[in-house]
């Protein structure tokens, strides 16, 4: 287990601030990530963002930058910002580009596990 | 062990509620909702919830629109709700202005997750604490406090407007619990309020349950209370139970806002007090005039103590003359009162709040010792006594030993039954007839003659003349005056003369005043008579002198 909390460091998690949210239990905490990793959130946002859906789509990705940020993974918190400020108007850049950059990182996340 | 507080955390990722959970769980019992319907049908079905964690960015229905429905529905309105938002699109202004306490991001921070829904849970304690004073919690009406204090803010607001207190109760409240219960005199109460709210809500006055079946309104001075109060009245008629509810108005117009509103609401409550149990009036305004009958009823109570002990008590005598020879058959014992500030007092101003207070005993106790020791005095003096009739009210003769009270005093002064005669009222016969002729039946054998005070005067029942053992009838003085008036009035007299001669009762008729009323009674065949035509009540040594004249 401690070679996973070591291993997501590099997502931006810092154990000394995440873990108190986690009420310390490291378990509870893998528990968690699994089931944010694996929200069905990640796959209708790349499906709004398909159709151009924004609205559908800034909701999903507003929805997952909360669950990121509680998880303490600021890597992929930051690239779900990206695409909510892209969707918002306030961020040039590519929102497809960075789903796939957002995808690509949950899954070397889940493979951690 | 206590219950745990109720917190429902509302958020649609299962993950986010679980974080929660596990976070508060030690210090609350954590109910979950998935989204804003689930969250509001919860809220419907649960009076329990302490706090509501409350996520803004939902599907189906949002945070805010949670929010706006819990502020239209009064049993959710005052829930405490700690919103949770992201914090970074003015989400957090959003929910406070639409009713959220306080709000805290994510990610989340647990101590300040625990310390903020801390603060909100105990705000709303302090406030329903607040509530439960200032409240009635039968009625939800404000309660006496919560009166006193509101009516203290709205008079020293608008000095400019008049108002007045108004105290209500109902006539004979416990009979209502006795006859059909307390939950159905709950009813009854609650019913009164929510009238009684009505009635407030529509001339923009505030009102409160004081105590049992006691309300207070403030109403604004231009209101037609007379109208208002008679309308509230016929209101109650309606109200579904097989006993008229009737009540009673005692009203203080607000004439110098100074006074503290407890003051207020006594005087009004004193207005109400001297017209309960009245048939004939419904409202009552405090004034002066009640204000000083009020301070003289207190002084006179005040006072009664050191009225024996100093003896300023005194006891005239009214002779009675027999109408045949006029020549004086007996005499009346009247008490009088020298009170050393008010100084002489007649009795219909003192006897009634002795009646009412019990005090009459020991009054009564008082002139019949101080009658025995005059008559004791003529035999002394040589004299051939006559009877003197002294006045026994409805408390005494409810008194078991009352013969022997009687037979006590008589021994003292070393006299016998047959010299005082015992005058009972026709009043007493109707509160409880059956105590009263079993207490008349043992004075009547103990050897006492019992007279019929005041026939006519009220409520006079042939049962009552049959049913007690009484020897004399006493005919009032407004019987006898109406005879002024009609000459139907001399066929009632003749009557009831005709009527006691049938029965065996002797007649007396007390407030002669002119010769012709005399010579008709002695026409009627009436034995004797009382009344300033004879004589005024006199001092009792003068009695001595007319005895001895003859």
């Amino acid at each position: 287990m401690e070679t996973f909390l070591k291993e997501i460091e590099k997502y931006g998690f810092v154990k000394s601030e995440v873990m108190k949210r986690f009420i310390d239990d490291e378990e509870f905490y893998k528990e968690c990530y699994l089931q944010v990793l694996e929200d069905e959130a990640f796959d209708e946002l790349g499906v709004h963002l398909k159709n151009g859906s924004k609205k559908e789509a800034f909701d999903c990705a507003h929805g997952l930058k909360g669950l990121l940020s509680n998880l303490g993974l600021i890597v992929l918190y930051d690239k779900t910002s990206e695409i909510v400020e892209i969707l918002r108007g306030t961020k040039q850049g590519d929102e497809n580009v960075c789903y796939n950059q957002l995808i690509s990182l949950r899954k070397e996340c889940l493979s951690l596990l | 062990m206590l219950l745990k507080k109720v917190i429902l955390v509302v958020d649609d990722k299962a993950v986010n509620r679980q974080i929660l959970r596990r976070l508060l769980a030690d210090e609350y019992e954590i109910i979950e909702a998935g989204d804003g319907e689930e969250t509001l049908r919860i809220l419907n079905s649960r009076d329990d919830i302490a706090a509501v964690l409350l996520d803004m960015v939902m599907p189906v229905m949002d945070g805010y629109e949670v929010l706006e429905h819990m502020r239209s529905f009064s049993n959710m309105s005052k829930l405490p709700v700690l919103a949770v938002s992201k914090g970074d699109d003015g989400t957090e202004i959003k929910a406070l202005s639409l009713g959220a306490w306080d709000y805290v991001g994510k990610p989340y921070k647990p101590m300040v997750i625990k310390q903020r829904l801390k603060n909100i849970i105990q705000l709303h304690e302090a406030r329903e604490a607040l509530n439960v004073v200032e409240h009635d919690t039968l009625t939800g009406l404000l309660n006496k406090e919560g009166f006193y204090h509101n009516v203290s803010i709205i008079i020293r607001a608008n000095p400019q407007n008049a108002y007045n207190i108004i105290v209500i109760d109902i006539e004979h409240f416990k009979l209502v619990n006795d006859t059909y219960g307390v939950a159905e005199g709950d009813r009854l109460l609650k019913y009164m309020g929510s009238q009684i709210k009505n009635l407030c809500k529509r001339h923009n006055g505030i009102c409160a349950r004081a105590n049992a079946d006691r309300f207070f309104m403030l109403l604004p001075a231009e209101i037609d209370l007379t109208h208002t109060l008679n309308v509230y009245q016929n209101s109650l008629f309606t109200y579904p139970i097989s006993m008229k509810i009737y009540v009673k108005f005692g009203i203080y117009e607000i004439d110098d806002m100074s006074i503290p509103v407890p003051l207020m609401c006594d005087r009004a409550c004193l207005a109400l007090s001297s017209i309960k149990g009245r048939y004939d009036r419904i409202s009552n305004y405090y004034d002066d005039i009640l204000r000083k009958s009020l301070l003289l009823e207190q002084q006179i109570v005040n006072d009664m103590e050191s009225a024996i002990k100093e003896q300023q008590f005194s006891v005239f005598f009214q002779p009675k003359y027999e109408l045949r020879n006029e020549t004086i058959a007996g005499a009346e014992a009247l008490v009088r009162w020298n009170h050393p500030v008010y100084g002489f007092m007649l009795p219909n101003k003192f006897i009634p709040v002795y009646e009412k207070n019990g005090f009459i005993t020991n009054v009564d106790t008082y002139v019949w010792d101080k009658t025995c020791e005059v008559i004791a005095g003529w035999k002394k003096m040589g004299l051939e006594p006559v009877p003197v009739s002294v006045n026994v009210s409805r408390k005494d003769i409810y008194n078991a030993d009352l013969p022997k009270v009687l037979d006590k005093i008589l021994f003292k002064h070393n006299l016998t039954p047959d010299n005082l005669h015992l005058e009972i009222t026709e009043t007493a016969y109707t509160e409880d007839s059956v105590q009263l002729i079993e207490g008349v039946t043992k004075l009547k054998e103990s050897g006492f003659k019992i007279e019929m005070d005041d026939f006519g005067s009220g409520y006079s029942s042939l049962n009552m003349i049959t049913e007690l053992p009484i020897d004399l009838l006493k005919l009032d003085m407004r019987f006898i005056q109406a005879k002024k008036k009609s000459c139907y009035a001399e066929d009632m007299i003749e009557f009831v003369i005709n009527l006691a001669k049938r029965l065996n009762l002797e007649v007396i008729a007390e407030g002669i005043e002119t010769k012709e009323q005399a010579d008709l009674l002695r026409s009627l065949d009436c034995e004797y008579a009382q009344g300033y035509y004879y004589s005024k009540p006199v001092p009792c040594q003068d009695v001595a002198a007319m005895l001895q004249r003859g």
